[in-house]
């Protein structure tokens, strides 16, 4: 009974009909026998199990470079950051110092001298600022 | 494709793909080091991993080009496959001359067989992977690989037959 059920392992391994866990059996069988016992030994000697923890092992390693690389990142950030701030103190548009009140009605008393009198009351100047609206009418 | 799906859908698969990694690079200590190389790899192009239709077939793949390309690299001499056996450090037994002897002839006889048939055999006797993963790591239909296998098994053990035979008659003949 035993031998014939040995033949049916062999004869389905030879016919590549059986499970992993067939195979197990049927080589820890072949183990004790003349055919493929050398296949049998071969085979456990050159047979390679992953150590245990392999793939944490990975992961941890995975992590590890995606926080160094979001750091480095972030250290790179920093600095251009850093380097455009200094950059603006130091190359900002010179903005022009802003006219006293004098100057400006210097300037207002300058360009109402270009206009003609009888075209323009004072009750028609409106000051914006440092706009200076003039409003015609063409009417008269 | 975020850490937590790389790691359930590829990282998982790294037990799988390390015993043929080591029987490619012929050592447990670089089969560690490639695996994490063949990850690392696919996490840097985890959105083309995510797009692929077959996610384990693409990893074994990736493990074993891995595999061709450092032994290129290592300037072995790779003209086929199982060429890489020759190449393998076995662990020795008590009695070193026999299990030398051995496993001389074990890989005459694969370098013997057809390309093919003797990688499907290492992939399922020695890698023990599934039919359906060979088939997907070789671009080949699962009754392909079980034709091929068969075919590779039984020739090895008509080999090792002869063998034994020879073996046999060969201590009659001396006496012993």
């Amino acid at each position: 009974m035993k031998s014939e059920n040995k033949n049916l392992l062999e004869d389905k391994y030879l016919e590549a009909q059986t499970s992993l866990e067939e195979e197990k059996e049927f080589f820890e069988k072949a183990g004790k026998e003349e055919s493929f016992k050398p296949w049998a030994a071969y085979r456990k000697s050159n047979q390679f199990k992953a150590p245990s923890g392999l793939s944490e092992r990975i992961a941890e390693k995975i992590d590890s470079n995606q926080t160094r690389a979001r750091n480095i990142y972030f250290r790179i950030s920093a600095i251009a950051a850093s380097i455009i701030l200094i950059a603006l103190f130091y190359f900002r548009p010179s903005v022009e110092p802003e006219m006293s009140y004098t100057e400006k009605q210097a300037m207002l008393e300058e360009i109402l001298t270009i206009l003609p009198e009888n075209e323009i009351s004072r009750s028609d100047i409106l000051y914006e600022d440092a706009t200076l609206v003039i409003y015609l009418d063409n009417k008269k | 494709m975020n850490s937590n799906e790389f790691k359930q859908q590829v990282l998982s698969l790294s037990e799988r793909i390390y015993p043929m990694v080591a029987r490619m690079l012929g050592s447990a200590e670089s089969a560690e080091d490639a695996v994490q190389d063949v990850m690392m790899k696919l996490w840097q192009e985890r959105k083309k991993v995510t797009v692929h239709p077959n996610i384990p077939a693409l990893v074994f793949r990736a493990a074993r080009n891995h595999c061709i390309d450092r032994l290129r690299r290592n300037r072995l001499t790779l003209h086929s496959y199982d060429s890489a056996l020759h190449d393998q450090q076995v662990s020795l037994s008590n009695n070193e001359a026999e299990t030398n002897e051995l496993n001389r002839l074990i890989k005459e006889t694969l370098i013997e067989l057809p390309e093919k048939q003797a990688e499907v055999l290492m992939l399922r006797d020695l890698d023990q992977l599934e039919f359906i993963e060979i088939a997907q790591l070789l671009d080949l239909k699962v009754e392909n690989v079980r034709m091929l296998l068969s075919r590779a098994r039984k020739k090895m053990g008509e080999k090792l037959t002869k063998i034994y035979n020879y073996e046999v008659r060969e201590q009659k003949s001396t006496g012993g």
